[in-house]
């Protein structure tokens, strides 16, 4: 079973393309054949450790949208491998999703291999719909997922 | 009534010869995708969704204006259906301004769950984003013309069904609106008897129970059915 | 003459929280500034919309407080009605606002605030954090991930998830509890005292390492704003808008909600998008001085207006609390928000206890219907990190003219501002910005928990930078975190 984490505020134009984003990668995993336990969140939270530390979930994908500035970003998907050693949080009201798996580790003992798949946003703008840097970002998802190895997420794939 | 014979999708159907292809599909099993049409009134042929492929026929065809003919041959789901289907959909998501998230409608919207279905999952068009005033000044029902797909559905039952004409369609084009009461605020139509059967066909949220709050509306269709025919059923009381 | 940035247009989306420190030409530390890139706009997506869509929409818009701004909004609405609620609405809706301070306040404290305060804030900062934290201590985060489990299944039990419609509405609220609702919340809710008893206990044990802090974050003569019973006891609900000057003096006891715009009054800065709420009668700033309006609204400001609790456990702790200030004077050091948050958790608990031996609480009657009886509403409520006020302007037929919010997090900008001078004016040392720094002053904002969410969750989410701006504005040193 793969559990993906998706969040993000979907009143917020691009900010939702985590969420919607989290939806498309179940559609694919399951074409595949694979078990996909897919939770929308606003924002992460410990408890969310809890399906996380669940019998038989093999990996972990936090999808999310990344502020992405011109010249800087090359405005594409990105996947990365989530450190289960514990984060950091900033100084809002949330957490960072190694802090989650630190949780799902310490207090529960279990550690399974977890990524963080980040779409670009540039509009935060009150209301539904995205970029056309987003949607382009979002239509990248299959050439994404056929660069990766045919385990991931489960194993293998891009090191952080 | 002379019975026809006609392929639908490479199955034999037979159906009544004053029937239309979408009612013969359904009658045999296919789902065609309407939101114009609506059982207990007159069809109107306006949505373009139930679009179906007619051999021989160079046009597509709308099968809910379409009568059954014998040795029709038609395809329900073709790639070509399909891809019409989703870009009307996506018309209408751009004509207007939909925010399902905050919709009244939200979880039992016909257009909204339509587009799910179709995986429409962006619009490739540029938003319109017109500027239309919401229409609160009815007692008892709201009317906001941001989440109107024009189907017309709300004109005919009030017309055919309720008797009062009410509501009518103005202008061409992007400036096609519905009116009521020859245009002027609802509130003040004096045609309109508040018997709520336009809400309650209208398969958006354009037209929901004053007071609604987000993803409150729901909408009962069938009732449409029991008012036609619910002397000859005997059924005195209404019930989902 | 002190630099000014601009945050251009253009630049809004930075892809951080900026915090600058500007020095003087004697190269200390001269003011401070908490640059927020929030876009406004939130006003005009609900213009033109029908009131009672309201609670819907603006708990949609925040995903951190979404219940707060349900509350609020459902206040607003019953105000342009004018009708009264049911009672059993009105002690539902009080139910859902204490299980949400137990689940907002309890992810504050367990599990953003306490590494720093149960690790030190000057240990390496590679095991500062969570992990640190419940690998020193799994035992506590197990039963504080069960505290907030406890709230937000209260919240759930009450039908109001995000795919859900709002459970507040104009009037009332949608749905009741169930007998085994209340059973189980009955069954759980000693273990929640005990496990905030606990953590009161662990964070006063700590206090004797934390006097330097105590000191300097956010410690300064202010006013506090907040809501009260007609009494004067606690409130997180519907109550009193009350402000307390520094020295205790009470400069408003109890004003009418709707009046609240003879005392409120707000600022705006080149540098910012948040705006700068202050008291009215004393004005914003007087040339570059300080600003004698500045007030603070949260835990530490309910807790220092209100005159008791109206709860046994948390009436024992604030008299503990009282203590911490003064010669008698209220409370100045944003360090015991998390004090004070902690008996705000306790109070909760306790007056769920009370709302659930409440036979009322099962009225059947839970909505009142109204129409459009005033063209304006006006809705205060205590969000768990400070007043919220929702104010909607409609026409004679529901639909909204106006709306103007005032959240929490805005209330407490000039407050915020003011911690991180007075935290880099103590712990700066040289020209440059050490960790130690970086740590504390992300503290110094995380007491007041704010809430950048309602702009959006990437801002929120942001890494923060931390510029060093000397007198000429050059840009003397730079620290990214996140
Ligand atoms: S009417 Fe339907 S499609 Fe339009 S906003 Fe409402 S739910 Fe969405
Ligand atoms: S108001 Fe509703 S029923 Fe009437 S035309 Fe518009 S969408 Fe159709
Ligand atoms: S359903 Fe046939 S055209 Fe609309
Ligand atoms: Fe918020």
């Amino acid at each position: 079973m793969i559990v993906i984490i998706a969040y993000g505020n979907t009143l917020r134009r691009d900010d939702g393309a985590g969420v919607f984003l989290g939806g498309m990668l179940r559609g694919a995993l399951k074409k595949n054949g694979r078990e996909v336990n897919l939770i929308e969140v606003h924002q992460l939270t410990p408890e969310l450790s809890i399906p996380i530390a669940e019998e038989g979930v093999s990996s972990v994908v936090f999808v999310d949208t990344r502020v992405a500035e011109e010249g800087k970003d090359n405005f594409d998907l990105r996947v990365t491998a989530v450190s289960t050693q514990g984060g950091r949080s900033g100084c809002g009201h949330h957490l960072d999703p190694a802090s989650v798996m630190a949780y799902a580790r310490v207090l529960y003992g279990k550690w399974p291999p977890a990524w963080l798949l980040t779409v670009p946003g540039v509009d935060f703008q009150h209301g539904e719909g995205f970029s056309a840097f987003t949607q382009q970002a979002l239509s990248r998802l299959p050439h994404l997922l056929a660069s990766l190895p045919r385990e991931w997420p489960d194993k293998e794939g891009p090191v952080s | 009534m002379p019975v026809v014979t006609l392929t639908i999708n490479d199955k034999l159907v037979s159906a009544q010869s004053d029937k239309t292809v979408l009612e013969a599909a359904r009658d045999a099993g296919f789902e065609i995708p309407t939101l114009c049409h609506l059982e207990g009134l007159t069809p109107r042929g306006g949505c373009r969704l139930c679009l179906v492929e007619v051999e021989g026929v160079p046009r597509l065809l709308a099968s809910c204006v379409t009568q059954v003919q014998e040795g029709m041959v038609v395809r329900t789901e073709t790639e070509r259906l399909h891809n019409y289907r989703k870009m009307m959909v996506e018309l209408l998501l751009a004509e207007r301004n939909h925010v399902c998230a905050v919709c009244v409608m939200n979880g039992h919207c016909e257009l909204q769950s339509l587009a799910a279905k179709l995986g429409v999952d962006h619009v490739r068009y540029d938003y319109l984003c017109p500027d239309l005033p919401v229409d609160a000044s009815h007692e008892r029902n709201t009317r906001d013309p941001n989440r109107c797909i024009l189907c017309a559905r709300c004109i005919r039952v009030c017309d055919e069904v309720e008797g009062a004409h009410c509501l009518d369609m103005m202008g061409r084009g992007i400036h096609c609106n519905i009116i009521t009461g020859m245009n002027q605020e609802w509130g003040k139509a004096r045609s309109c008897t508040a018997c709520g059967k336009c809400v309650q066909v209208c398969p958006t949220g354009a037209l929901f129970k004053k007071g609604s709050s987000v993803a409150e509306m729901e909408k009962q269709r069938e009732f449409l059915i029991w008012i036609l025919d619910g002397r000859d059923k005997k059924v005195w009381h209404w019930s989902r | 003459m002190a630099q000014t940035i601009h945050i251009e247009p253009v630049t809004r989306i930075e892809g951080h929280a900026k915090i600058t420190i500007e020095l003087d030409d004697a190269g200390k530390v001269s003011d401070a500034k908490f640059h927020v890139v929030e876009f406004r706009g939130f006003e005009k997506f609900c213009e033109g919309r029908t009131y009672p869509e309201m609670p819907g929409i603006t708990m949609r818009i925040c995903g951190i407080c979404p219940i707060s701004h349900m509350i609020a909004s459902a206040k607003a609405c019953d105000a342009i009605t004018g009708v009264r609620i049911p009672k059993a609405a009105e002690k539902l809706r009080r139910l859902i606002n204490h299980a949400q301070y137990v689940q907002s306040h309890a992810l504050s404290f367990f599990h953003l605030s306490a590494p720093d305060l149960l690790l030190g804030m000057e240990s390496d900062p590679a095991a500062r954090n969570v992990i640190g934290l419940i690998q020193a201590n799994p035992d506590l985060a197990r039963k504080a991930v069960r505290l907030r489990q406890f709230g937000q299944e209260i919240i759930r039990m009450l039908g109001t998830k995000s795919v859900h419609p709002p459970w507040a509405v104009p009037g009332g609220v949608r749905d009741g509890l169930k007998e085994e609702n209340i059973e189980w919340i009955r069954k759980r809710l000693p273990e929640e005292m005990d496990t905030t008893e606990l953590a009161i206990k662990l964070l006063l044990d700590s206090y004797g390492g934390f006097s330097r802090e105590i000191e300097v974050y956010g410690n300064f003569p202010s006013l506090f704003v907040g809501l009260v019973t007609p009494e004067g006891g606690l409130e997180f609900y519907d109550g009193l808008l009350r402000v307390m000057d520094a020295d205790g003096k009470l400069l408003e006891k109890g004003l009418a909600n709707e009046k609240w715009r003879d005392i409120i009054a707000e600022a705006v800065e080149p540098w910012s998008y948040l705006k700068f709420p202050y008291f009215k009668p004393f004005g914003y700033r007087i040339g570059n001085g300080d600003i004698p309006g500045l007030y603070r609204v949260g835990p530490l400001a309910r807790v220092n207006i209100c005159d008791f609790a109206g709860t046994p456990k948390a009436d024992r702790e604030l008299r503990n609390f009282r203590r911490l200030g003064k010669e008698g004077k209220p409370v100045w050091s944003s360090f015991h928000t998390h004090y004070a948050r902690l008996i705000e958790i306790l109070f909760s608990l306790e007056k769920i206890g009370e709302l659930i031996e409440d036979p009322a609480i099962m009225n059947g009657h839970l909505r009142s219907q109204a129409g459009v009886n005033n063209d304006m509403g006006v809705g205060i409520m205590e969000a768990p990190r400070g007043t919220l006020f929702h104010e909607y302007q409609v026409d004679e037929t529901g639909v909204l003219k106006k709306v103007n919010l005032l959240v929490a997090t805005g209330n407490n900008n000039l407050a915020m501002n003011k911690t991180i001078l007075q935290i880099a004016r103590s712990y700066m040392d040289g020209a440059s910005i050490t960790e130690g720094l970086c740590n504390r002053v992300e503290h110094g904002i995380r007491l007041y928990d704010p809430c950048l969410s309602c702009s959006t969750h990437a801002v929120g989410q942001m890494p923060m930078v931390l510029q060093l701006v000397d007198s000429k504005g050059n840009l003397v040193d730079q620290k990214v975190r996140g």
